[in-house]
């Protein structure tokens, strides 16, 4: 879709940019027509709002909400390095 | 230059939320770039393509680029905000889009071409009620140029978005 | 996602390979809890993610000597365990659909929340979307709000949950998410895209109390 073409992005069109809008993938015009559309229409000002704040909590997801109930065996991970670096040994001989 | 600057109620940006404050000086790190990087600031003619909550003069100070409908500075503050936008002069203005409308419905025939910009005046009017102007302009910018006869319809938006900005700087004052 | 320390991603891999323990039980003691919840976007039970997780620490070590420092350490690292939880998959008998986009067609909003073609107003919102709550709260995740935001990434194509995940939940930028799973960053976008319109809508609909 080329975005020159159109009169202005219809609504329905600019919620399908936001993402590239996001990841900086928009060409500058595409970004330029994207953000005007945004200053002077609210709702989809609210979309892209919106969608900033279902990342913002998607983000929060990696940080338990809870103390991790089973603590990270180091010991197995010690064991695995050594057993590494036994067959390490095995290798050079 | 004269300048200026629409920001979100509470003199924030609409898509970075930064928080402004009248009379003072916001600097940007690094090469200025088109969309990118530097404060983006609003000459006469590029009023409508920006509108929203609030209205401001700004002025900027060092290195500058033209921007797409706007320039790009180094240096900005704001240093009056313009009241009426957020008021009487906002409705001012998207009744004037609605009549504008109203105008072209006068002189159009076509019962199709009627019934779309009755639409359109209608939905102008539920804007006015809400009181945000910006839509007003956006929805009627939106109506006119879809009913105008250009090939390329991107061309009677964009003159209508300079009627628009014509008016603010008539009607406002702001030149 | 800082890309710049590369200096500190080849000093370990060299304290890795010089034997250092400590350093390996210090850094796989950091990511071991990322990449269980990666494993998982594989494989169906805990026992199983840590195998894969076990056996991607092994590749990592055998491998270290590859590391070129072209990429994070830790993209790398999530590479390698992609395809060590593709070649479990593969060696199970459990075959994932080829990653698929999804429906070709399918747009991010219901196109229900727009009025439709023919109507003067086509293409716009209507009735407009709701902004959602303000306030400090509103920005932090309640137990509720978890569990709907996790059970709606758990819903999601896999593909597309994965993108979400080693994206907004790992942090991972559109490249590095591409290399990890050996996408285009263009269909990366349309993955991610999808997956958080799908979220968006479920964070719309757990404050309009239930209703879409």
């Amino acid at each position: 879709m080329s975005v020159r073409d159109l009169v202005s992005l219809s609504c329905k069109e600019i919620v399908e940019l936001v993402t590239d809008y996001r990841c900086d993938a928009l060409d500058t015009a595409d970004r330029v027509r994207f953000e005007q559309h945004l200053f002077g229409c609210t709702w989809c000002m609210t979309y892209l709002k919106q969608m900033d704040r279902a990342i913002e909590l998607i983000a929060q997801l990696g940080r338990p909400a809870e103390p991790v109930s089973v603590p990270i065996d180091t010991t197995k991970l010690a064991g695995l390095f050594r057993a590494w670096r036994a067959s390490e040994g095995r290798k050079r001989e | 230059m004269t300048l200026f600057k629409f920001l979100q109620t509470g003199a924030r940006g609409p898509l970075t939320g930064f928080a402004w404050s009248a009379n003072e000086w916001v600097e940007t790190q690094g090469p200025l770039a088109l969309c990118r990087n530097g404060a983006h600031l609003l000459r006469p003619h590029d009023l409508a393509h920006w509108m929203h909550e609030e209205l401001w003069r700004a002025e900027l100070d060092g290195e500058w680029i033209e921007g797409a409908d706007c320039v790009i500075a180094r240096r900005a503050r704001l240093t009056e905000r313009i009241d009426g936008w957020s008021g009487r002069d906002g409705e001012r203005f998207a009744r004037a889009c609605h009549d504008r409308l109203g105008a072209r419905l006068a002189e159009a025939s076509d019962p199709g071409l009627r019934e779309h910009l009755a639409n359109y005046q209608w939905a102008v009017n539920w804007h006015i009620e809400r009181k945000n102007a910006a839509m007003a302009g956006y929805v009627s910018a939106l109506g006119l140029a879809q009913a105008a006869k250009d090939p390329i319809p991107l061309e009677a938006y964009r003159r209508e978005r300079a009627w628009q900005s014509e008016w603010l700087v008539h009607e406002l004052r702001l030149a | 996602m800082d890309p710049e320390p590369r200096s500190e991603d080849r000093a370990l891999i060299a304290a890795l390979r010089a034997g250092d323990e400590a350093a390996f039980v210090a850094f796989a003691a950091m990511h071991q809890g990322s990449l269980m919840r990666l494993a998982r976007l594989w494989v169906k039970n805990e026992a199983l993610a840590e195998e894969v997780v076990q056996e991607t620490w092994l590749t990592m070590l055998e491998s270290a000597d590859k590391y070129e420092g072209r990429s994070p350490l830790k993209t790398w690292l999530c590479g390698i365990l992609v395809n060590v939880a593709r070649n479990r998959i593969r060696k199970e008998g459990h075959s994932v659909p080829v990653s698929s986009l999804g429906d070709p067609e399918e747009p991010a909003v219901d196109p229900s929340r727009f009025s439709p073609p023919g109507v003067p107003w086509e293409g716009h919102w209507w009735p407009p979307p709701n902004p959602f709550p303000e306030g400090p709260e509103a920005h932090v995740l309640n137990r509720e709000l978890r569990a709907d935001l996790e059970e709606a990434i758990g819903k999601l194509p896999p593909a597309q949950r994965q993108v979400i995940v080693l994206q907004d939940v790992e942090g991972f930028r559109c490249e590095e998410v591409s290399e990890i799973l050996g996408l285009t960053t263009t269909n990366e976008r349309v993955l991610l895209h999808r997956a958080r319109a799908k979220v968006r809508a479920t964070l719309e609909r757990h404050y309009e109390g239930g209703a879409s």
